[in-house]
């Protein structure tokens, strides 16, 4: 059974998807933009197989919910190291 | 679901984000204010929300739940602020590195470049302007343009403002103006800036200090002037003393020829002395009166030929021009009719294209024709049958008459040299001449806004190409 908030959370970031839509050219020359992408859809797998596991395949739904926030928190942290380390090379 | 796995996951969860707030930190002086706090709030909420997952999981506090479920709900906006805020810094920084590069540009001009208000004042200014003028940008900072220009350029700049109003909404001037190193002259260019609906906004002006041209434009108006000046005594100079020379020279023809009359009377009276001894004796002294008598007066003939041309050449400079439209093809033949004896005599012929009608002085360009074609008739090669044809046609406003003969032609050392006074190609030639004609047709073209100019091949012919104004360009 599916919990409300999570489907407002999903559809929030969806939203926040077609926002990173638009602005594809402004998001594309921002540093890291690849790693920056690359964690928001993690994110973004993160909330759709939290909705899922309130429908099939719990067990399964669950784990891969919790290895992509793993993975979304990676490349989150790698973009940040990204960004200051390059920063720092050139201030 | 194994609660090993899940508990290993999330403790790997843990370390990442709290090694993520100490790269955070380590990184925060790189790191936009906003951006970071942002970034630290992110990873707070995911923190926040894992406690709380914990804590549900444990069973210890079920109703840490909700928190949880709501700071779900942040997490993607958080996401969203961010990728919004970096965007904007984006967008900040590349405003900024535009204005940098022109401001660099403008900073480092040697023109001056200032930016008014439609009423004059201004609005902005240029180091170079500041720097000149002896003024900050804050004191010149809404006074008016006006009170630095020379009191007497004043109305003239008033004037040139007020054209801004209308289109094309852009004026040229000079003025000049008191700068810190004293008046100066400036050449200005301004334009308004309109907004959507046509108003005026602002009004930006490209000044550039024009004081040394300025004066150098002086310097060459006074030599002008001064070169007009002595041109003038020179032509004086050349009339007068020819005029003067006429009369002496007048005396000595007239004398001369006296002198010759009785020679010939005296001859006459030798003859019939019946002493023989005597007439032999005096003869030889009549021979070489005779012959002394013959140079003065052949001489004094050259030298009236001479000063005619002289006079005539002085009087080109003083002439009054009356411009109108020549025909050119009846002008052409009515001077090959009154050359038709020397044209016959030289066996040649005179062929005339339809010519387009320019605009000049009859007179002149009756004088430039006609010597052009009496050279070119005098010069035939006796060879070969001559072939004299005169074409014309026009363009860009000029009309391009060409004189075209398959005389003897020129050597090309001699092209520059031929349209100077008293130059003559062959002074032993068997044609006579003064070398006066192609000088006397470069003085007038000169005058009417006309040029000539010469292609020629020895023995294959010349041709001159004559430039005149074209007729359609009255009133222009």
């Amino acid at each position: 059974m599916f919990q409300k908030n999570e489907v407002i959370t999903l559809l929030i970031t969806v939203g926040i998807g077609i926002f990173f839509w638009s602005n594809r050219k402004s998001i594309l020359q921002l540093n890291g933009w690849k790693l920056l992408i690359l964690s928001f859809l993690c994110y973004l797998a993160r909330m759709i197989f939290t909705v899922l596991e309130g429908y099939i395949w719990y067990d399964v739904m669950n784990l891969l919910e919790h290895l992509s926030i793993l993975l979304f928190t990676i490349f989150f942290l790698l973009w940040c190291w990204q960004i200051g380390y390059q920063k720092e090379k050139n201030p | 679901m194994n609660p090993i796995l899940i508990l290993t996951l999330t403790s790997l969860f843990f370390v990442l984000l709290s090694f993520g707030i100490i790269l955070l930190w380590k990184y925060q002086r790189y790191i936009y204010n906003d951006v970071f706090f942002i970034l630290l709030g992110i990873l707070a909420l995911f923190l926040l929300d894992h406690v709380c997952n914990i804590f549900e999981w444990s069973g210890l506090l079920t109703e840490m739940d909700e928190y949880g479920d709501f700071l779900q709900i942040l997490e993607p906006l958080f996401l969203g602020i961010l990728v919004y805020a970096l965007i904007q810094h984006r967008l900040r920084i590349h405003i900024l590195n535009s204005e940098a590069k022109y401001r660099l540009l403008v900073d480092n001009q040697t023109d001056l470049v200032i930016k008014l208000d439609p009423e004059g004042n201004f609005l902005f200014a240029s180091p170079s302007y500041c720097r000149l003028f002896g003024h900050t940008e804050k004191e010149l900072m809404g006074r008016s343009f006006l009170p630095d220009v020379h009191p007497e350029d004043l109305e003239k700049t008033r004037r040139e403002m007020e054209k801004l109003s209308l289109p094309p909404y852009s004026c040229l001037f000079r003025q000049r103006a008191h700068t810190k190193y004293g008046w100066r002259h400036f050449s200005w260019a301004f334009r308004v800036i309109l907004d959507e609906a046509g108003k005026s906004t602002a009004i930006v002006g490209m000044g550039r200090d024009i004081t040394d041209r300025v004066e150098i434009e002086h310097k060459q108006e006074n030599l002008l002037k001064k070169l007009e000046t002595k041109n003038r005594e020179l032509q004086n100079l050349v009339y007068i003393s020819s005029h003067d020379l006429q009369s002496p020279l007048v005396n000595i023809r007239g004398f001369g020829g006296e002198l010759k009359n009785s020679c010939q009377q005296l001859k006459q009276v030798i003859d019939t002395l019946e002493q023989p001894a005597l007439r032999e004796q005096i003869e030889p002294y009549m021979k070489d009166i005779q012959q002394a008598l013959y140079f003065i007066n052949s001489g004094a003939d050259k030298m009236h030929v001479l000063i005619e041309g002289l006079l005539k050449l002085s009087r080109i400079g003083s002439v009054e021009l009356t411009l109108q439209t020549v025909h050119m093809s009846a002008l052409i033949r009515s001077i090959v009719e009154s050359m038709r004896f020397q044209v016959q005599k030289s066996g040649g012929e005179i062929q005339i294209e339809d010519l387009p009608p320019c605009r000049s002085d009859l007179y002149q360009v009756n004088q430039i024709f006609s010597n052009l074609l009496d050279n070119a008739v005098k010069y035939l090669d006796s060879s070969r049958p001559g072939i004299i044809r005169v074409t014309g046609m026009e363009a860009n406003g000029f009309c391009e008459y060409r004189v075209i003969d398959n005389g003897i032609g020129i050597e090309p050392e001699s092209h520059s040299k031929i349209f100077e006074i008293f130059h003559r190609l062959d002074p032993e030639g068997p044609v006579k001449g003064l070398g006066l004609g192609l000088a006397i047709v470069q003085r007038i073209l000169d005058k009417l806004n006309g040029s000539i100019r010469l292609i020629s091949e020895p023995a294959r012919g010349s041709e001159f190409i004559v430039t005149l104004p074209a007729a359609s360009t009255a009133g222009a």
